[in-house]
């Protein structure tokens, strides 16, 4: 338990974690950067095409538009961009990346733009073969520096987010392949090239749909994605043999080239259908976060309700405990259980006021309630000392006896006080709240009546204001005894549901159970030294079982 | 021509095979034995229980609990907010949460929800709910739903439609969810209610699950 409110009290001092508009943002530059890799590629085919006469103003067209949005892309990347949703990368290094990438594009974009303009020769060709690989390593270099920035870069789902991505660049690396290989420019590299490029395009397809420890992936489990992925695949071994061909005719090439095409929107379909899977799950996540941070602090609310009521029942205990040492019955054992209950008195309330992580407390905000604390301290200062003279001194040391028995209810009240001091400064609380921090205090309060009850049956038994102490130990008796059948039973007026739980009515039922037992004990005018003994015994169980039962109201799902 | 004809009717006997297969006892409805959930990654199929003597016996069997809470709500608890039936909830699941424009809602405390939901419920239990526009977590549940915070003022426009769900017809915490959404200025035209809950949705035999934490 005190692990668990340790961990609420650090975690709400914990800054606020951000899900604004930067995840989002992220996400958008990822996708964007990821894209400009497979353009990269599908500029260079569509210079081929154009240098093939293949569909040439229709290329012209797509070149133009490619490499603009290529360059739009990049500027906005690196200086953001409204239309495009981009908002500049702080991050040092990803800029830098950003600065290789343009540095390599300035030049591949003037040949680009000869190719556009009808000036292109064989050397502007030469250029955009041999530049557009470092231009496509450099543009991956970027997309992974800005995986690494979200938490994404370890999730097994966003790997397939990122490898069915690149499923989309690989279509157009074949396709530029080809065109390279049909042309004859350096066809030997070029074939392994697209022999390389082949092999991953399947590997990653496979691993898509069946998993690839190597590559991180886990394979797709949803029959959607399945059959976009299956769709691929099928488009994907009509192709296959035409790319394996040593040479290829103008109209197969064109086919080829156009099933490539279809292959990437493809693809894209089912990087569209991952990533709407991802977002549905990284919004599960981010709701489960935040539920469960207001989780925590509703817990700190309900723990201090409950360590303040402990603190009602500690006046009690260390009174009781002072008599019981006045009566000489088992001293040794009860002077030292006398000091802990004083320390654990101090520390809590201390605890309450500047903080304890040890007791899952952090210090209080409220100005009221803090200086409340403080008036409190100076009442409980002296009975500290009584306490611990009694502790130390023994029966003998009536002085700090009769303090403890003067006091004992001053200091009771102004606990109590404070309980309801912190109950009242949790706003908002919906009606079942209210109910149930209503129990939490009743039952709560229980535990500062067991040991009210005996600390007035030994006053009797001491024969100090005999007749007042049997007065209200009749009323005490009556207090617990009403109020444990309310809490059986339940009872609306005091705003008291009668619990449903097993748990709860079991437990109740075990308190009862002693209770109807002690009860007479306490009522009885003469005792016997063993019936004496029996309270003095069981009293204690009494308080533990009724504990008990304050804990389980304070959890349980269901009351 | 012979072949061809061959294979359409090998093609029409496999597809007739398929749906043969996928036929189940107890369906949702004519027509439609189950539907498929992306919950996390992982597909949950939701269809009836088919075993046709299977009795409940969880805390959903229970008829009556103590008032105050535990009144029985109207059929349209707020005018504005249209209320809906299992097929509505199965048909939203199928749409609106598949392609992100739609979150199902479980409107109970967490130990309930994790205890038992409809597949693919995220949970945003109703107390959660009771602060002002500015309460750090109001604003966080309306980032993740898309709402937009302007200066003062909360745009709507993206954010997702929301059916809300609880334990059932004798559960207010849904009704409170609605309510505190409506006055936080959730538009009431993106909010649907499911009265019937996890009642009536285990009543009919549908799949729940237990959600699992998601990993990082």
């Amino acid at each position: 338990m005190v692990k668990r409110v340790l961990f609420v009290y650090f975690a709400l001092l914990m800054p606020v974690i951000s899900f604004a508009l930067t995840t989002k943002q992220l996400a958008v530059s990822i996708n964007l950067a990821g894209k400009q890799r497979m353009l990269t590629q599908k500029m260079t085919k569509e210079a081929l095409l154009i240098k093939a006469g293949v569909e040439k103003e229709q290329n012209l067209k797509k070149l133009e538009a490619t490499s603009t949005l290529f360059d739009r892309t990049l500027k906005g990347l690196i200086k953001g961009d409204e239309g495009l949703k981009l908002k500049p990368c702080q991050n040092a290094e990803v800029q830098k990346q950003l600065g290789v990438v343009q540095q390599l594009w300035k030049p591949f974009r003037q040949n680009i733009m000869r190719v556009i303009q009808g000036k292109a020769d064989a050397r502007t060709y030469q250029m955009l073969q041999d530049k557009n690989l470092e231009l496509l390593k450099e543009m991956n270099r970027a997309v992974q520096l800005y995986v690494a920035q979200s938490k994404e870069g370890t999730s097994r789902r966003a790997q397939a987010i990122n490898l069915s991505g690149k499923e989309r660049m690989l279509t157009q690396r074949m396709a530029k392949d080809l065109l390279l290989i049909s042309q004859n420019l350096n066809p030997e590299q070029n074939r392994e090239d697209l022999k390389k490029t082949m092999q991953l395009f399947e590997r990653i397809l496979r691993g898509l749909q069946k998993g690839d420890k190597e590559l991180s992936l886990e394979g797709t489990k949803l029959p959607k994605i399945q059959k976009q992925l299956h769709k691929g695949e099928k488009l994907w071994r009509e192709l296959k043999p035409n790319l394996l061909k040593k040479s290829l005719d103008k109209r197969a090439l064109k086919t080829t080239i156009e099933k490539l095409d279809t292959l990437l929107a493809e693809m894209d379909k089912a990087v569209k259908l991952f990533e709407k899977s991802i977002k549905k799950e990284k919004q599960a996540l981010q709701l489960s976060s935040i539920v469960s941070q207001y989780m925590e602090k509703k817990n700190l609310q309900n723990h201090i309700i409950n360590l303040s009521g402990k603190q009602r029942m500690l006046t009690q205990k260390i009174s009781k405990l002072s008599l019981l040492v006045a009566l000489g019955i088992d001293q040794k054992k009860n002077r030292v259980r006398l000091v802990d209950a004083a320390k654990l008195y101090d520390k809590t309330l201390s605890g309450f006021l500047n903080g304890d992580p040890s007791l899952g407390l952090p210090a209080t905000k409220n100005r009221k309630i803090a200086s409340y604390i403080k008036e409190l301290q100076k009442v409980w200062s002296p009975f500290k000392t009584s306490a611990q003279n009694v502790a130390k001194n023994g029966k003998q040391d009536l002085k700090s006896i009769g303090y403890i028995i003067k006091n004992n209810e001053n200091l009771l009240k102004m606990s109590n006080e404070l309980v309801q001091m912190f109950k009242h400064s949790f706003p908002k609380q919906t009606f079942l709240e209210k109910a149930r921090a209503n129990i939490v205090d009743i039952a709560g309060r229980q535990r500062m009546l067991t040991q009210k009850m005996t600390k007035e049956k030994l006053l009797v038994l001491l024969d100090l204001q005999a007749d007042e102490n049997r007065k209200r130990l009749k009323q005490t008796v009556a207090l617990f005894d009403t109020t444990l059948q309310a809490l059986i039973h339940g009872d609306p007026k005091r705003n008291i549901i009668k619990p449903s739980n097993q748990k709860i009515k079991k437990q109740l039922q075990k308190v009862a159970a002693i209770w109807k037992g002690l009860k007479p004990l306490y009522l009885k005018e003469v005792l016997s030294k063993s019936e004496l003994n029996r309270i003095v015994r069981e009293n204690p169980v009494l308080l533990a079982q009724m504990h008990k039962a304050v804990t389980l109201s304070a959890s349980v799902a269901e009351y | 021509m012979k072949s061809k004809t061959i294979a359409l009717i090998f093609a029409s006997m496999m597809m007739l095979c398929a749906t043969t297969s996928y036929a189940l006892k107890v369906n949702i409805v004519d027509g439609l034995p189950y539907v498929d959930v992306d919950v996390n990654g992982e597909n949950i199929r939701i269809q009836r229980i088919q075993d046709t003597n299977h009795k409940l016996k969880n805390s959903y069997t229970r008829t009556s609990r103590p008032t105050p809470p535990f009144y029985i709500q109207p059929f349209q608890p707020i005018e504005g907010v249209k209320t809906v039936t299992e097929l509505d909830v199965i048909r939203f699941i199928k749409n609106e949460v598949s392609e992100n424009e739609g979150v199902l809602i479980d409107a109970r405390m967490p130990k309930w929800y994790r205890n038992g939901t409809i597949p693919g419920a995220l949970n945003v239990p109703f107390s959660i709910l009771y602060g002002q526009k500015d309460d750090p977590f109001v604003e966080k549940i309306f980032s993740v739903f898309g709402a937009e915070k302007g200066e003062g003022f909360w745009d709507f426009s993206d954010a997702q439609t929301l059916l809300i769900f609880d334990n059932g017809p004798w559960c207010q915490q849904g009704v409170e969810e609605m309510k505190n959404l409506i006055r936080l200025g959730y538009p009431k035209e993106k909010i649907l209610y499911y009265r019937g809950g996890m009642q009536f949705w285990q009543i009919l035999g549908l799949t729940t699950i237990k959600p699992r934490a998601i990993e990082e």
